[in-house]
Order: structure tokens, then C-alpha cells, then sequence
């Protein structure tokens, strides 16, 4: 192994867990999760004469699996319309309206972890990817805007309505069984797949 | 509606727009200062502020997926391979996606190779399963060090206290050096976790209700017959022990001796 290809590991290994789980949260394919994060640190070890700021390598790291991300859902087609966006800010606005003492809080504690990657795999990429930047991957404001080249007014705007699409599923899936839940969310994976 | 009440309702929507970014701490002061007073007034703002908060709250607790520990050794065996033969030029290979994994009978014998491993390298505590609980706080450990840790100070750190049904006790000989304080859950369960610098490391002391703490029975015989459970994992060390009405997992890039140094009873406070 090659000085370079040892600073290379030392730099960018240590964010393999993070960028495994964020492909699984997105893919929910561990099997699809492992082949593109494979594929991303081959390409970034391609790149890595790209990389301007060290402390910067996740960021980095995490624009280059977009990409390969963003190839794969282009080549399969998907998910842009798996729900209905306005169906949800209802379910959403009438939970709000709800009796009971912040029952989504409640609901919410009581969800697995896997069932809340199924939700956040019907609601459309933009806004997931957002919730799984912030959210779950703790990115700031000014990151993302990078990373997804968007202005960071949009940024601000998608992480938002993103956290009120995710109430409105879980209000809407909350009688649906796991099961059910993850037919549902393959079958239409499955559908957008064929079309 | 008239020219007013149109007017307070473009305004309301305007500012509701602003309410997960006030929550996220990416508003400028004079935004804040505006959203603040509405807020006062506005109940579906401040039902919409839950909401946030809520659904914020709950994603910060989603675990990181580890990844297999056969993934590391095939990317770090096709890392090697790609310098061996340096690409002049892009290749044209299959994607991914379509792929069938030539690799995947050494990936097999690579990943009973590192099971054999780990059985011999991990702590004297470890077994095959990993202990949900040290599992959650390692992946926390490893995700918020990645990131901009939270500020401690008093404030935080009762509110924290205040908000938890079990005592949060700091280790005495490390809370002068506390450096951030931040809540999460573990085990299902609420849990606080406090940061603090250890020479030239973070580490972090997970405290977790007593229930959620000796739910496995080897952390149970563990501590009867140690006091403490040990577990080695890679770089990190985790210590765990029992405290009053509570159970404290210590995680850091330390040896487990150092750790180990820091956890009697007696030096709690």
C-alpha cells in the first residue's frame, strides 16, 4: 500500500458506519447499501486530488455517494410521487388538531427503527434526503446547501415541510402492521422499477 | 378578510415556514426576535413547533446501521487492487447495481476470518451478540463526535436532570473538563450523554435508567462478578457500570485500563 493510499484510508475509513447507514436509510437494501458504498470510496479514491479541505472529507465523501445515488435512481427510476404530498400536510395539519396531549411525540417513541425507514422511503427523495442529512446525519444548514447544490433558503424550506410530511405518514400508516407497511412501500418500489 | 387580516396571514405564513430552522438554531438574531413574538400569540405556530421537534427528536435517535465488518476488507483489497493497476482512463465497467459479486466467496471466508478475530481481539466481556445498549451508545459516540458537539453549561445539564426519571451523576474527576451535554434515547429509553476531554480525546459518559442498564444477562454477571462490564471494540473502549438508580457506559478511544481508572463508586459524585 502506497503512503497516499495509506493517508487516503486514515481520512476517509472512519466515516464508513456513517455512510453505510445513510445508504441503507435511503436504499433499505443492506446487500445494495454495500455495493454502493463500495462503489463510492472507488470513485473517491479516483478523486481524491479533489479533495480541498481534509476536515471537509465526510461532506466530500457524502456528495460522491449522492452522485452514485443519484446514477442509480436514474437508471431504475423511482419514487417521485409515492404518496400524495397534499394528502399528507393533511394527515399532518389533523394531527395537529388532535386531542390528547402531543400524541405524534408518543407515537413517534413507540416507532422501530426500521419501520421509520420504510416511512421515510415513501416520501419523495428530496425530502427524505433532507431529513437523513439534518436529522439523522447532522449535517448544518450551509452543508447540505452544498452537498445537494441547493440555495440554502430551499434547504430550509425541504427540511421543514420534510418533518411535516414524516408526522403525516406516521399519522397515516399508524394502523398499517410492519409487514403491510413493507409490502407496500416494495410493491411500489417494485412498480416504479418496471415502468 | 380584509387588507389586514390578509396581511397578518401572509406574515403568519411567512414566519411558520421558519419555525424548523428557529429549532435548529439557523435563524439570525433579529429572525429569532420576530419569530419569538409571534410565537407568543400564534397557537398553531407553537402546535407546528412540536411537530418540528417531535419528528427532529425522534430522527436524532435513528441508530447507525454499522457496517458489516466484510465491507472494510473488500473495499480496503479493491483499494490496493486500483493502485496496482491505476486507470489512465475511466473504465467502462458494469455499474454496481447490475453486478454479480465476484467476490463474494472470499467476502465470505475474509468475514469468518474477522468473526474469528474479533472472538480473540474484544474485551473479556464480549460475545457473539452484540449488547444493544453498548451498541447504541458507540454509534452515538461515533456520530456526534463526527459532528459539532452541543455546548454544555449548567443550564443544559440541569434541564436535562430535570427531564430524566433517574440521577445524572457525573464522574468526578472528569467534570471539570465537561465539554457538552446532550440527551438521546437508548434501549428505547430516555438516556443523557456527557462529554468530556480526557488528555488529548473526547469521551463520553452515556448515563441509562437502571432497567434499560441490566436488561442483558451478561452485563448482569458482569458487574456481579466484576463490578463492572469491559468491552473492547476496535479503537474504543467501553466501561459500564451501576450507580445510583441509574447504570453509566463510558465510551472512548482509550484503553480500557484509563476508562477503568475513572469508574468507582467513590469517585462520583
Amino acid at each position: 500500500m502506497t503512503p497516499e493510499q495509506r493517508h487516503f484510508q486514515a481520512l476517509t475509513l472512519p466515516f464508513l458506519d456513517r455512510l453505510f447507514s445513510a445508504a441503507q436509510q435511503q436504499l433499505g437494501s443492506r446487500q445494495q447499501a454495500e455495493d454502493l458504498v463500495q462503489e463510492t470510496y472507488l470513485n473517491a479514491w479516483r478523486a481524491f486530488t479533489s479533495l480541498e479541505d481534509e476536515a471537509r472529507v465526510y461532506p466530500w465523501l457524502y456528495c460522491i455517494m449522492r452522485r452514485e445515488l443519484a446514477d442509480y435512481y436514474r437508471r431504475r427510476g423511482r419514487r417521485n410521487a409515492l404518496v400524495s404530498i397534499t394528502s399528507l400536510e393533511a394527515a399532518a395539519t389533523e394531527l395537529l388538531q388532535a386531542d390528547g396531549t402531543d400524541p405524534l411525540e408518543h407515537t413517534l417513541a413507540a416507532l422501530g427503527n426500521e419501520r421509520m425507514a420504510h416511512l421515510m422511503r415513501l416520501m419523495p427523495e428530496v425530502f427524505a434526503e433532507a431529513l437523513v442529512l439534518h436529522d439523522v446525519e447532522g449535517f448544518a444548514y450551509r452543508e447540505i446547501a452544498d452537498i445537494t447544490k441547493a440555495p440554502i433558503g430551499t434547504v430550509m424550506s425541504r427540511i421543514s415541510r420534510a418533518r411535516r410530511l414524516l408526522a403525516g405518514l406516521v399519522h397515516q400508516y399508524r394502523d398499517t402492521s410492519d409487514q403491510a407497511l413493507r409490502q407496500s412501500v416494495d410493491g411500489l418500489e417494485h412498480k416504479e422499477v418496471g415502468r | 378578510m380584509n387588507t389586514q387580516q390578509t396581511e397578518s396571514r401572509v406574515e403568519h405564513e411567512r414566519l411558520a415556514e421558519l419555525l424548523g430552522a428557529y429549532l435548529d438554531g439557523e435563524l439570525s438574531p433579529e429572525q429569532v426576535q420576530v419569530l419569538e413574538a409571534h410565537l407568543l400569540a400564534c397557537e398553531s405556530c407553537q402546535q407546528e413547533l412540536a411537530l418540528q421537534r417531535d419528528v427532529r427528536t425522534r430522527l436524532e435517535d435513528q441508530s447507525i446501521e454499522r457496517a458489516p465488518a466484510a465491507l472494510r476488507q473488500r473495499i480496503q483489497a479493491r483499494l490496493e487492487d486500483e493502485t496496482k493497476v491505476q486507470p489512465a482512463h475511466k473504465q467502462n465497467k458494469p455499474r454496481w447495481w447490475t453486478r454479480v459479486p465476484a467476490w463474494t466467496g472470499w467476502a465470505v471466508a475474509a468475514c469468518l476470518a474477522l468473526v474469528i478475530g474479533l472472538h480473540f481481539a474484544l474485551g473479556r466481556h464480549i460475545n457473539s451478540q452484540p449488547i444493544p445498549m453498548v451498541t447504541a451508545a458507540l454509534a452515538n459516540y461515533h456520530q456526534r463526535l463526527a459532528g459539532a458537539l452541543p455546548i454544555a453549561d449548567t443550564v443544559a445539564l440541569s434541564k436535562i436532570r430535570r427531564s430524566l426519571p433517574f440521577p445524572v451523576t457525573p464522574i468526578t474527576d472528569l467534570q471539570p473538563h465537561l465539554i457538552a451535554v446532550w440527551s438521546l434515547r437508548i434501549s428505547g429509553e430516555p438516556a443523557a450523554a456527557l462529554a468530556y476531554r480526557l488528555d488529548n480525546h473526547v469521551v463520553v459518559q452515556y448515563v441509562v435508567s437502571e432497567s434499560v442498564f441490566f436488561r442483558q444477562p451478561r452485563v448482569r454477571q458482569a458487574v456481579a462478578a466484576h463490578g463492572l462490564y469491559v468491552v473492547s471494540a476496535g479503537r474504543d473502549s467501553v466501561v459500564a457500570w451501576p450507580g445510583p438508580d441509574n447504570g453509566s457506559l463510558l465510551v472512548g478511544p482509550v484503553s480500557v485500563n484509563r476508562l477503568e481508572s475513572l469508574h468507582p463508586q467513590e469517585k462520583l459524585l
